[in-house]
């Protein structure tokens, strides 16, 4: 039975582990039954730089899957899901629905009318009626204005496409007219019965918190969706964010008050979402890692986090998930995530087996492909290979473009942060040569009487394997499918490169 | 047949020795069919057995290499076959000798055309 399954990543966070997911599914992490996965990125913080890259990053990846993926049959003639990008990672509008109202191309959901503070929001003709009167929102929010010192603490003044600044009690507000959002209602005509719902979300912060119950309750409230397979990411908190140093109303976030707002969250959660949900993961992390004060907007850029990576790994055990053990009616499976042994700095050595090899051997794929490409490529230019499906696009095509920057910005950009965050998650050597790019273990050099009998992951190995693969693949792959032929030729010559590391470390080596 | 071909061929660039019967009698053969043999087996090595076995050399400075020393095997040995015919070395010996080694460079590059789809690391190599 074959299945889409729709993600909400939902604020800063949501967006992040979308990232991570896209990072996971663009080194070819295998989606058992799954048709389409349609990531809906929820942030109404339009400007957050954590989003727009995230957003990148998943148009780079639908560009390139579109040009170069190819489906391979197995021997009934059914689709076999295999290699880099071979998941359908796509787009509402990817979905043909008779009758609903045409959507835009994108990953995003956007809110109208956010452009304003939230009294205007709630009040735009402020003509207040019945019981609600100014005095009564006073009494429920604070209304500092801006020529108030102060001013960090508004909330009726707060600029809403701005994000929430860690206010959930906004932020649920607003999440109240999702149900409005064409993109919504898109959702809701287009989701079929045997289809999945996964949902993303942090529980410390303003945006997330807030939609993530809002989106719960739209849900349960469809007659269409009520019966829909559910599941949910919470993240906890897992950073600290250094103390506010300019006066201004960009919020006033504290870390100090994550844990009261995680313990709030999920005594609500406990009485309010328990059964509604088949599936709930938490993940979380001792806070090490202190990130800068950025309440929304482009400077929020927060670098990646193990944490977000774990959270991915979330959405991957959802999807995958036979049906029999989501069925349990009226009953939540909640989901922890724990590795081999804690330490600062994490590679492939801490994690279990599922996750080693759902999840890190196609990682250790991509990103030899990664090194290949990025490294490799530029000292081959004199290479048949190259002058064959390089040399005249490179630079000039813009699916190469997008597949460097893809390679080079997003992905490599991803393990970057992930190495230079705490904890750490470091994998690679990134700047190593190949037969010591893999943490834990290095690809011995066997010399005989001093003479090299196997050099390992050497230069001349990559080049022969690139030679030889191209040689075959142009046999089946015509010169108009260029592009095709380039991904298999990553794919398949990473696994040559796997083959001769043989597996991944373990802590046993 | 060949010495027919070999020659009309090295008399229309070289010019025909009147006066030493040899060249067209034994030499002219023995030197064309040999040089044949040689360009193919060189070029064979290049495309074939190196271009296809490693990355190792395959690029347009060790083509030019292969066909320079192509040559120059082409010319020691038409120079030799024909000294070792005649027992004299003229100037018409080293013209005929230059022309093989010409000759062979025209034929290494006829056979790398053919030949380089073949090849797996040098089938962009001269071009």
């Amino acid at each position: 039975m074959i299945r889409n399954t729709f993600i909400f990543g939902i604020g800063g966070t949501g967006a992040r582990v979308v990232r991570s997911l896209t990072m996971l599914l663009a080194a070819g992490t295998k989606l058992n039954n799954t048709d389409k996965v349609i990531p809906v990125i929820i942030d109404v913080d339009a400007k957050n730089a954590d989003t727009t890259r995230t957003l990148k990053a998943l148009e780079a990846y639908k560009a390139i899957r579109k040009k170069a993926y190819i489906a391979q049959k197995n021997t009934n003639g059914a689709d076999i899901a295999t290699g880099f990008f071979n998941t359908n990672l796509n787009t509402l509008s990817s979905l043909q629905i008779e009758g609903a109202e045409k959507i835009d191309d994108s990953f995003q959901l956007k809110f109208d009318n956010l452009e304003t503070s939230f009294i205007k929001y709630i009040d735009p003709k402020e003509e207040l009626v019945n019981d609600v009167t100014m005095d009564f929102l006073r009494a429920l929010y604070d209304d500092t204005p801006s020529s108030h010192a102060g001013f960090e603490n508004t909330e009726l003044n707060l600029r809403l496409d701005e994000g929430f600044k860690g206010n959930p009690n906004i932020g649920c507000v607003v999440f109240n007219s999702l149900s409005n959002l064409k993109e919504y209602q898109f959702v809701a005509k287009s989701i079929n019965s045997d289809d999945r719902i996964f949902i993303v979300s942090s529980i410390f912060g303003g945006t997330g918190s807030s939609g993530f119950p809002q989106l719960i309750k739209l849900i349960k409230g469809d007659d269409r969706l009520r019966n829909i397979k559910l599941g949910a990411l919470t993240v906890m908190p897992y950073y600290k964010i250094a103390d506010k140093t300019k006066a201004g109303g960009d919020g006033n976030i504290k870390s100090g008050s994550f844990d009261a707002k995680t313990e709030a969250a999920l005594t609500y959660y406990s009485k309010h979402l328990a059964g509604k949900l088949n599936a709930l993961y938490h993940v979380w992390d001792n806070p090490i890692k202190q990130y800068d004060y950025n309440a929304g907007g482009d400077a929020q850029l927060d670098p990646a986090h193990l944490v977000e990576m774990i959270g991915a790994t979330a959405v991957i055990d959802f999807i995958n998930k036979p049906d029999e053990m989501l069925n349990q009616n009226s009953t939540t499976k909640y989901f922890d995530y724990g590795i081999i042994q804690e330490s600062a700095s994490i590679d492939f050595r801490h994690f279990y087996e599922w996750s080693s090899k759902q999840i890190m051997e196609p990682l250790a794929l991509f990103s030899y492909a990664m090194k290949i490409y990025l490294d490799y490529f530029p000292k081959f230019k004199d290479m048949a290979f190259y002058k064959d499906l390089l040399a005249d696009k490179i630079h000039s095509d813009i699916f190469y473009q997008t597949l460097s920057t893809f390679l080079g910005t997003h992905f490599k950009g991803w393990l970057k942060e992930l190495a230079d965050n705490e904890r750490k998650f470091e994998p690679f050597q990134l700047n190593e040569e190949l037969n010591s790019f893999i943490t834990g273990k290095i690809i011995p050099i066997k010399k005989v009487l001093g003479i090299t009998t196997n050099a390992g992951l050497s230069e001349l190995f990559i080049k022969e394997k690139l030679g030889k693969i191209e040689d075959e693949l142009k046999k089946s792959i015509p010169d108009p499918e260029k592009e095709k032929r380039l991904l298999q030729l990553l794919n398949q010559t990473a696994q040559e490169c796997y083959k001769v590391l043989d597996s991944l470390p373990t802590m046993t080596e | 047949m060949f010495l027919t071909i070999f020659s009309n061929l090295y008399q229309l660039i070289s010019g025909s020795h009147q006066s030493v019967p040899d060249y067209v009698d034994e030499v002219y053969d023995n030197v064309g069919v040999p040089t044949l043999i040689i360009v193919a087996i060189t070029v064979a090595i290049f495309y074939l057995l190196l271009g296809r076995w490693k990355p190792i050399f395959f690029k347009t400075g060790h083509w030019i290499f292969t066909l320079l020393l192509t040559a120059i095997i082409a010319f020691a040995f038409a120079f030799t076959t024909a000294f070792k015919t005649i027992g004299e070395a003229d100037s018409y010996m080293f013209r005929f000798s230059l022309v093989n080694g010409i000759f062979s460079s025209i034929l290494f590059f006829i056979l790398s055309v053919i030949l380089k789809r073949l090849s797996i690391f040098a089938k962009r190599t001269p071009y």
